[in-house]
């Protein structure tokens, strides 16, 4: 294999760790998620004492979870495809077909929750702004934080997966193949 | 050019572009990016962004992480396959029992959660494993779980007919009651479907082999009792807290998850490991189905704000036919329009527009709006944009999306047929709010 | 003749709502107005985006218009409830006519423009439209005749400060989207809820879960439904176009205090007659209690934010002078509307 291919192998590889472990710490948020959840309806329905913070705090964690998880089910090819006339194609066609579709479909989408989801952040955090949703009234701004970091993320597995197509390209054989773990 | 027409446009676009085979979640949020940057320039990033803040703050959806978490717990435990093979075990003979068993807990699920999401992805989880290793026709598989998981938004409760209550200015209450019929027909239909399919051909869901069955009932019931206690166990911490009105499908998702984290754990069936794999693919899967949705509501707030569905619905809304006729017609435009949409923009876009006709032809509001839920239910199971088929497809990945989409089929198929039995029937939907 | 200009609305109610239909009269009065030069079109709860998303939405230009709430916006900034809902009157006594007048004569019209430009930050013209209230304190399954009967009880009250002021009383608020209350009550997931008033709450049907009705509401007991505009799009209509505009909304609050004094009037007759509804008043101790908790969490709120200060001290200013007065008229009306229907509800 050329050092071109070796290069792009090891820097997807790189950025495939990074993927992994932040989805490592994103997945264990389900646990406080059903913890503060579960404990909101023991201290309402049991001992009819609500916590003002539990529903907030569930939603949060949620919304974060799966938008922050998104980049590592792409890592895992967790994303759904239609795969009819895709799966008999050979390695090159789909390679081809997946970097177009990359350049044209994902990165662009990507960078508009990238750049605008940062500016919907930033105007959060210098505002202060809360949820009214309960007499909580949380900040919003980690909440926020979320949509650019989701680009961000979701960005440079993109990079991965781009470099993973143009080896396939030169060699008609995806490398690092990803069982799909589901 | 109009926007009206660039939104139909869209519709053909997304369509095709389903199919080159791109994550679909990607290719509807750029599809939709594209579609509404000409129209609109910029400010459909904004859109975006919008649509996706309300996806992430949806108390509802909320329920699909829990209710994938406790579905991973329970098939990582080896419960649910004993409880489903226990099942073959007590019908021995009969020909794909397992059909049954899915359809008869959908329906039970669907009493329970209002969201297609979570039955479809809990069903898959727990019984496609089973039906794989049992040697059932994949398609006809698929379409039990996707079909039997639609039921969740029809049967009450549902956030469709929680939706369609305001638009249309009849309670939700009372589309709740006139759905629970339509939802029983259908699950009846389903089932069936597959059984008399299975009766025919023993290959779509074969009997238990003989050397397999059981010599005598007493240990199949001892080991269904084993089985299914745990499972009743957790059942009742869900649904049962639900059904009693003391909580709701995400409280009880919560409660769910923790309930069969303790019987799991408890009864020696779960390591590290495979609770880390749990979490994991608890968060792959929810990540996938709710990009999904929230890629799919922004296609459809897109199409809602260029006036595409308008300019149809306005369209066919000033054409002279008498009123049956004009039912029809609006009953085929809804199935037309699930094909490429989901049922958010068709409610709240196309049903206002007819809502003075059928109003003025003095049509019971109850029924047409049960009719419109049965027939967007449809929209559910049309490939290509059949999010129960993604959804299923995350859960059971060996199943290839094209078997999915044939199985689902055949279910719309019958979907259309309860339409049919609905408008020549309308006491199915108007006996039960009538006695009330 | 250029085409005409289209103006896309979005509102925070569903299409069945009377204030949707209110909405759309004002988009055939401008229409009609204009000779079809301005053409308003108005999208239901959640077409393009969902009620709590209106504000961005208009702000970017994702739509030209927004119909909501200026209380929804409270989580950027509090005081945007004293501009739409200020609870029990801003606790200086204030009804929904005496609110209006503080608006357009008191100096109200200027902070809520401040509120979008200077404080929110936002590209929004503004307009008050729709005076809607005041919302009734809701329903309950079981009869209330004190706090302490309320206690154990799972109230549904809109968020924000207001949910502060129950906090403040000592009771439960949950909150959820109005579609939600119904389906939910029936599971007993709550004991008690608010919505908007008897037309809304019967389409969405209240009657079918409580059976116990308390028109006197505090906690909304004004409550002024608002237009946002673009202001790109605003400043780009010509000069007469604004003005149809602006009198258009003039013509629909107007139309809002007849409309709803009538609709909601047929609504509780039906409510009672058929549905066997009961209304009743609201204990005394209610009143006090509210007030009072009102008042602390105002004055809470007026040390953390100067403009929420300055805002209360314009309406506290105004209520001196106009509450006085005004009280005495409605006493008039009270005791007038007594002699006839009496002790009847
Ligand atoms: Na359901
Ligand atoms: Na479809």
């Amino acid at each position: 294999m050329s050092d071109i291919n070796l290069n792009l192998i090891a820097v997807s590889k790189k950025i495939d760790y990074i993927t992994t472990i932040s989805g490592n710490i994103v997945g264990w948020m389900i646990i406080p998620m059903v913890l503060s959840l579960a404990y909101e309806v023991v201290a309402r329905y049991i001992f009819g004492a609500p916590t003002i913070w539990a529903y907030d705090m569930t939603f949060m964690l949620y919304g974060a979870f799966f938008m922050l998880g998104s980049s590592y089910t792409l890592k895992n090819k967790g994303h759904i495809r239609t795969d009819m006339f895709y799966d008999a194609w050979s390695h090159k066609t789909q390679a081809m077909v997946d970097l177009a579709c990359y350049a044209f479909l994902f990165f662009p989408f990507t960078l508009i929750f990238t750049l605008v989801g940062w500016e919907y952040f930033y105007q959060a955090f210098i505002n202060d702004e809360r949820f009214v949703s309960s007499p909580w009234m949380a900040i919003t701004w980690p909440f926020m934080m979320t949509l650019p970091l989701t680009g961000f993320l979701l960005s440079i597995q993109g990079i991965s997966e781009v470099c993973k197509c143009i080896v396939a390209i030169k060699l008609n054989q995806w490398p690092l193949a990803t069982k799909q773990e589901s | 050019m109009d926007q009206q027409i660039l939104g139909i446009i869209g519709l053909g676009v997304l369509l095709c572009a389903i199919f080159i085979g791109f994550p679909i979640a990607f290719t509807l949020g750029a599809v939709s990016i594209v579609m509404g940057f000409i129209a609109l320039g910029p400010v459909v990033f904004d859109l975006a962004i919008l649509q996706t803040l309300s996806v992430m703050q949806d108390s509802v959806l909320a329920a699909i992480p829990f209710f994938l978490f406790m579905g991973f717990l329970l098939e990582q435990s080896g419960i649910m396959e004993r409880l489903f093979y226990s099942i073959q075990q007590l019908f021995g003979g009969l020909r794909g029992s397992l059909y049954l068993a899915v359809i008869v807990t959908a329906t039970i699920f669907a009493a329970a959660t209002g969201i297609v999401g979570s039955s479809v992805v809990l069903l898959g989880v727990m019984a496609a494993p089973s039906m794989i290793k049992s040697g059932y026709d994949t398609r006809m598989s698929a379409g039990a779980i996707t079909a039997g998981g639609t039921l969740g938004i029809l049967i009450p409760p549902s956030v469709m007919l929680i939706v369609m209550g305001p638009v249309v200015g009849v309670p939700a209450t009372d589309l709740f009651a006139a759905a629970v019929l339509p939802g029983l027909l259908l699950a009846f239909l389903f089932a069936a479907y597959c059984m008399v399919r299975c009766w025919i051909n023993p290959a779509l869901g074969p009997a238990l082999p003989l050397e397999m069955r059981a010599v005598s009932l007493k240990p199949v019931l001892i080991d269904l009792m084993i089985g299914i206690a745990p499972v009743i166990v957790v059942l009742l911490a869900t649904l049962g807290v639900i059904l009693a009105g003391i909580a709701t499908p995400t409280d009880a998702g919560a409660v769910g998850c923790v309930a069969t984290f303790l019987l799991t754990t408890l009864s020696g069936r779960m390591s590290i490991a495979k609770i880390k794999n749990c979490v994991m693919q608890s968060l792959q899967v929810s990540s996938m189905i709710l990009l999904l949705v929230t890629t799919s509501n922004l296609f459809g707030a897109v199409f809602s704000r260029l006036g595409s569905a308008d300019m149809i619905a306005n369209f066919l809304a000033s054409l002279p036919l008498p009123p049956m006729a004009m039912l029809i017609l609006i009953l085929l435009l809804i199935f037309l329009l699930g094909w490429p949409l989901e049922w958010v923009p068709i409610v709240l876009i196309v049903v206002p527009i007819f809502l003075p006709i059928i109003k003025a032809a003095g049509i019971d509001l109850i029924w047409f709006s049960t009719l419109v839920a049965v027939t967007l239910q449809t929209a559910w199971l049309s490939p290509p944009v059949a999010l129960s088929a993604y959804f299923l497809k995350g859960v059971a990945p060996t199943w290839k999306i094209t078997d999915i989409y044939a199985g689902m089929s055949q279910f719309m198929l019958l979907q259309v047929f309860a339409v049919i039995l609905l408008l020549i029937f309308p006491q199915l939907a108007t006996w039960l709010p009538s006695i009330n | 003749q250029s085409s005409p200009i289209k103006m896309k609305i979005q509102a925070g109610v569903p299409s069945a709502s009377i204030y949707y239909e209110l909405m759309k009269n004002f988009g055939d009065r401008v229409d009609k107005m204009s000779n079809g030069r301005l053409k308003v079109e108005v999208l239901p709860d959640g077409a393009v985006v969902g009620a709590f998303g209106i504000l961005d939405a208009v702000d970017k230009g994702v739509v030209d218009g927004g119909f909501a709430w200026t209380h929804y916006w409270s989580g950027k900034n509090s005081a945007a409830a004293l501009f739409s809902n200020p609870a029990s009157g801003s606790g200086v006594g204030l009804d929904q006519v005496s609110h209006m007048s503080w608006l357009k004569n008191g100096g109200g019209d200027q902070l809520y423009d401040r509120l979008f430009t200077e404080v929110l930050k936002k590209n929004i013209k503004p307009f008050m439209i729709q005076p809607m209230g005041p919302d009734p304190f809701g329903w309950f399954k079981q009869p209330i005749n004190s706090i302490a009967d309320m206690k154990p009880m799972k109230y549904r009250s809109p968020p924000g400060l207001t949910a502060e002021i129950f906090k403040e009383m000592g009771l439960t608020t949950v909150s959820m989207p109005g579609a939600e209350i119904v389906p939910a009550a029936q599971r007993g997931v709550i004991d008690a809820a608010e919505w908007i008033g008897p037309a809304d709450d019967m389409i969405l049907g209240f009657q079918n879960v409580f059976k116990h009705y308390y028109l006197q509401g505090l906690h909304q007991s004004t409550d002024v439904a608002e237009l946002l505009i673009n202001r790109t799009f605003w400043d780009k209509l010509p000069a007469d176009l604004k003005v149809i505009v602006e009198t258009a909304v003039s013509a629909t609050i107007a139309e809002t205090y007849t409309f709803n004094v009538y609709r909601n009037a047929i609504a509780l007759e039906k409510l009672k007659k058929d549905h066997g509804v009961k209304v009743h008043d609201t204990p005394k101790e209610f009143f006090t209690a509210f007030q009072t908790a009102t008042t602390v969490v105002y004055a809470r709120e007026s040390e953390k934010n100067a403009f929420f200060k300055e805002v209360l001290d314009s309406q506290k200013k105004f209520a001196g002078i106009v509450v006085p007065y005004w009280t005495q008229i409605n006493g008039l009306y009270y005791n007038i509307g007594s002699t006839v229907v009496g002790g009847k509800k």
